[in-house]
């Protein structure tokens, strides 16, 4: 009885010391809150300014440089197969780029997750032009203009290779953007030899559909095998998916 | 790849001007009837300059090729014209390498140097050059503990998938870091900081006999 008049008497009295506090606490919490929220903002646009900044040109380190130069070695290696096709490149169409468009989009990609910076591509199409140079003179001519090519789009559309997407594009479009030089190539070095492989136009339709495919598919394992690096955190060093 | 490498070999830029100048000259004259002498004349040419052992590396090689670019086009064509000329194509792809093969990558990568390459390039293809033995000698491996886990082919994409590529662009990445770390610790930056070059290669008589003899079986070959 005694302790639920205590009860009942107190109940109002403590009900509005928590009101009271309450109150005080919420203001101060708010202007708390409120500052806080101003630094976060501040610090947030340092950060967007930074990473913008960061995303337009960054400084290649030695590390991106050897891990660009290795794509490259492995890109020669597996673009061995393209010799056995030299002597089809004069009966069908795109044949050479057809044979080496999984691996060339796979690796690229690859290399691309692991160094995100501008002119990345420039630089493994660079390496491995100068080192094929001695073979095949006009896969240099056709790297640096693929190369051109890629790095304006992914820099005016998607600011850099930070994203997914960007990386995928790149390595999508590598292979089949060498296509129009040969084309060229062909057109002016063995105007007959052009004229027999674009003769029949759906094999060319063909052929060029073929490559952007096994291109897409090489740039999709490339991704995946990215993102199981990452997983692995043999990537975290220096590049996130 | 350093076993072919020569002790007189020629100036490593003008080795790769040679490189492609033959290439090119091969492809144009490909039809011509004289550019089987050209090719023999140019590699008793390296044999007596000093490349005796790219000059016997490369018949192998261009056996194969001729082989295989030879048999390839006389199935497709049935002719034996174009076989010809694709036969001579391959005999000037592989004249191509003698130079190449014979330079040692340490010499070229300083000849590149002291024409002011930029260091970035010189270290991509420093590095590029040298990593084919290693790449071989990781894929082997790699077929190696395939072996121990059972696997015995890679026709499977699967199999392909996770027993080769996988393991293999670990490797790499891995081994991109220590080489990373190896290359930092030797010196090399990527920075505009000047470069001192010690022992810098030069042209010697040697060179200008090369070339007047190259030029000159070229104008040959073009003219008779």
């Amino acid at each position: 009885m005694i302790k639920g008049k205590l009860v009942d008497n107190f109940t109002p009295i403590l009900a509005s010391i928590i009101d009271d506090e309450r109150d005080e606490f919420s203001n101060v919490s708010c202007e708390n809150l409120q500052q806080k929220k101003t630094n976060i903002g501040d610090n947030l646009t340092t950060l967007k300014a930074d990473n913008k900044k960061r995303k337009t040109f960054q400084k290649f380190t030695v590390r991106d440089i050897v891990f660009l130069g290795i794509i490259s070695a492995v890109l020669i290696l597996s673009c061995g197969i393209m010799p056995l096709v030299v002597e089809l490149t004069k009966i069908v169409f795109g044949i050479a780029q057809l044979v080496t468009s999984l691996q060339i989009s796979l690796f690229v990609t690859i290399g691309l997750i692991k160094v995100r910076k501008p002119f990345s591509l420039t630089l493994i199409l660079i390496f491995m032009g100068a080192i094929m140079v001695m073979m095949a003179p006009i896969m240099f001519l056709s790297n640096i203009f693929v190369a051109v090519v890629i790095e304006l789009i992914v820099i005016v559309v998607f600011r850099g290779y930070q994203s997914k997407i960007a990386c995928f594009t790149a390595g999508m479009l590598t292979g089949p953007l060498s296509l129009p030089v040969y084309i060229v190539y062909n057109y002016i070095t063995a105007p007959e030899i052009f004229s027999a492989i674009t003769g029949n136009i759906y094999i060319v339709i063909g052929v060029t559909f073929a490559i952007v495919v096994i291109s897409a598919i090489g740039a999709g394992i490339g991704l995946k095998i990215g993102n199981e690096l990452n997983k692995a955190g043999v990537m975290k060093k220096n590049g996130k998916i | 790849m350093e076993r072919f490498n020569t002790k007189n070999a020629l100036y490593p830029l003008l080795g790769f001007v040679i490189s492609i100048v033959t290439l090119v000259y091969g492809l144009i004259m490909a039809r011509h009837d004289n550019i089987f002498y050209f090719y023999a004349c140019v590699w008793v040419l390296f044999v007596a300059f000093g490349y005796i052992r790219s000059c016997l590396a490369v018949i192998p090689v261009a056996l194969l090729m001729c082989l295989t670019f030879g048999g390839i086009t006389y199935a497709i064509s049935g002719n034996v014209e174009n076989t010809v000329v694709a036969l001579s194509r391959s005999i000037a792809i592989v004249l191509a390498f003698i130079p190449g093969l014979a330079v040692s990558s340490t010499l070229f990568i300083r000849n590149l140097q002291q024409f002011k390459v930029p260091k970035v390039i010189v270290l991509g293809m420093m590095v590029a050059l040298n990593f084919f033995p290693i790449l071989s000698k990781e894929i082997k491996q790699i077929k190696q503990a395939m072996r121990t886990r059972g696997v015995t082919t890679i026709a499977n994409p699967k199999v392909f998938y996770r027993a080769l590529l996988m393991p293999l662009m670990s490797r790499i990445v891995n081994i991109s870091d220590t080489l990373a770390l190896s290359v930092e610790t030797r010196g090399f930056t990527t920075d505009k900081s000047s470069v001192t070059i010690y022992n810098p290669v030069k042209i010697d008589l040697r060179d200008v006999a090369f070339v007047i003899i190259f030029a000159t079986l070229a104008v040959l070959t073009a003219v008779l």
